[in-house]
């Protein structure tokens, strides 16, 4: 059998198979344009769906904040911590001791009377005779 | 906390244009996409079907071609020389990598029988012209697309080279080895 029979076969088969697929077994389908015009707002309520959610599941899951103790009507405020060192009264040396850290002094000063505590009132600090 | 929300293309370009001025008219010569869409989609998809043979897949193929064309020229196809040559060229591209992606899962399955042909097919195409589309099947992806073309589309070497991105010697040497091929195949000395 030639080339040019060979050619019409392969024709002849490619044409009855094509024609095998119709318009009406065809899947409609909407054109490119339409169909892109038509879905343009799905990922824009699609985040802003996301967005909500997010939102709602933060709202709901935020843990408690602490719960601060009442006060009292009438009691006067917590007296200001002080941030003077206080001067141990069996200080020995001229060269200054460690500094107190801002708690202890706030506690010291809290509890000390005002008096004793100023060093004003406690003098200069002289060296200890042996 | 920030949400970074999409914006739609569609609304990004409106917004271009409304910026941008008045907007310029798409020329008149130029094929509006949902014309070639209503023009062009069933011979694309027995085209498609030639290559795969399997007519869903076809048509999966051919929206896709005509979605990406939509993408990336939207309605102004001035900028496309001759459409149907570039929705050839992507249909016949596409279905290449299909042929790829099956014969690379088929590397991966246990092997299987032929599927048996449906009976409506047999009675539609005929014994004879089935037993050529089987051996159409066994062709290269590559001699089949060339066949294709040059067989049921009717386009010559040239066009068939431009349409593949090849040249025409390799267009004339692909079909005589597919010939040499199906002959063989076929049993025809």
């Amino acid at each position: 059998m030639s080339d040019t029979d060979l050619e019409q076969r392969v024709r002849r088969a490619l044409a009855a198979r094509a024609a095998a697929v119709t318009g009406q077994g065809v899947r409609p389908a909407a054109d490119p344009a339409r169909a892109e015009t038509r879905r343009w707002w799905l990922p824009l309520s699609a985040g802003l769906a996301a967005a909500a959610v997010s939102i709602l599941v933060f709202a709901l899951l935020r843990p408690p904040a602490p719960v601060a103790p009442p006060v009292m009507p009438g009691s006067s405020p917590a007296p200001a911590a002080s941030s003077r060192p206080t001067p141990t009264p069996t200080a020995t040396s001229s060269q200054a001791g460690p500094i107190p850290s801002t708690s202890a002094s706030a506690s010291a000063s809290a509890s000390a009377k005002p008096e004793t505590a100023s060093p004003a009132s406690t003098g200069p600090v002289t060296r200890a005779t042996p | 906390m920030t949400f970074a929300l999409p914006m739609p293309t569609s609304l990004l370009r409106w917004m271009r244009g409304a910026m941008s001025g008045p907007a310029v008219a798409a020329p008149a010569d130029a094929p509006a996409i949902s014309a070639l869409y209503r023009e062009r989609r069933l011979p694309l998809i027995r085209m498609a079907v030639l290559m795969v043979d399997d007519q869903p897949t076809a048509e999966d193929i051919v929206q896709d071609v005509f979605t990406r064309l939509y993408r990336r020229h939207r309605d102004d196809l001035s900028a496309v020389a001759d459409p149907y040559a570039y929705l050839i060229s992507g249909v016949m591209n596409a279905a290449r990598s299909v042929l790829r992606r099956r014969r690379i899962a088929r590397a991966y399955l246990p092997p299987r029988r032929d599927p048996v042909p449906a009976a409506e097919d047999q009675a539609l195409l005929g014994a004879d012209n089935l037993e050529v589309i089987r051996a159409l099947g066994r062709l290269t992806a590559r001699q089949r697309q060339i066949i294709v073309l040059r067989y049921w589309s009717d386009l010559s070497e040239r066009e068939i080279a431009t349409a593949l991105r090849i040249s025409a010697g390799t267009v004339k040497s692909t079909a005589h080895h597919a010939l040499r091929v199906l002959r063989a195949q076929l049993g025809e000395k």
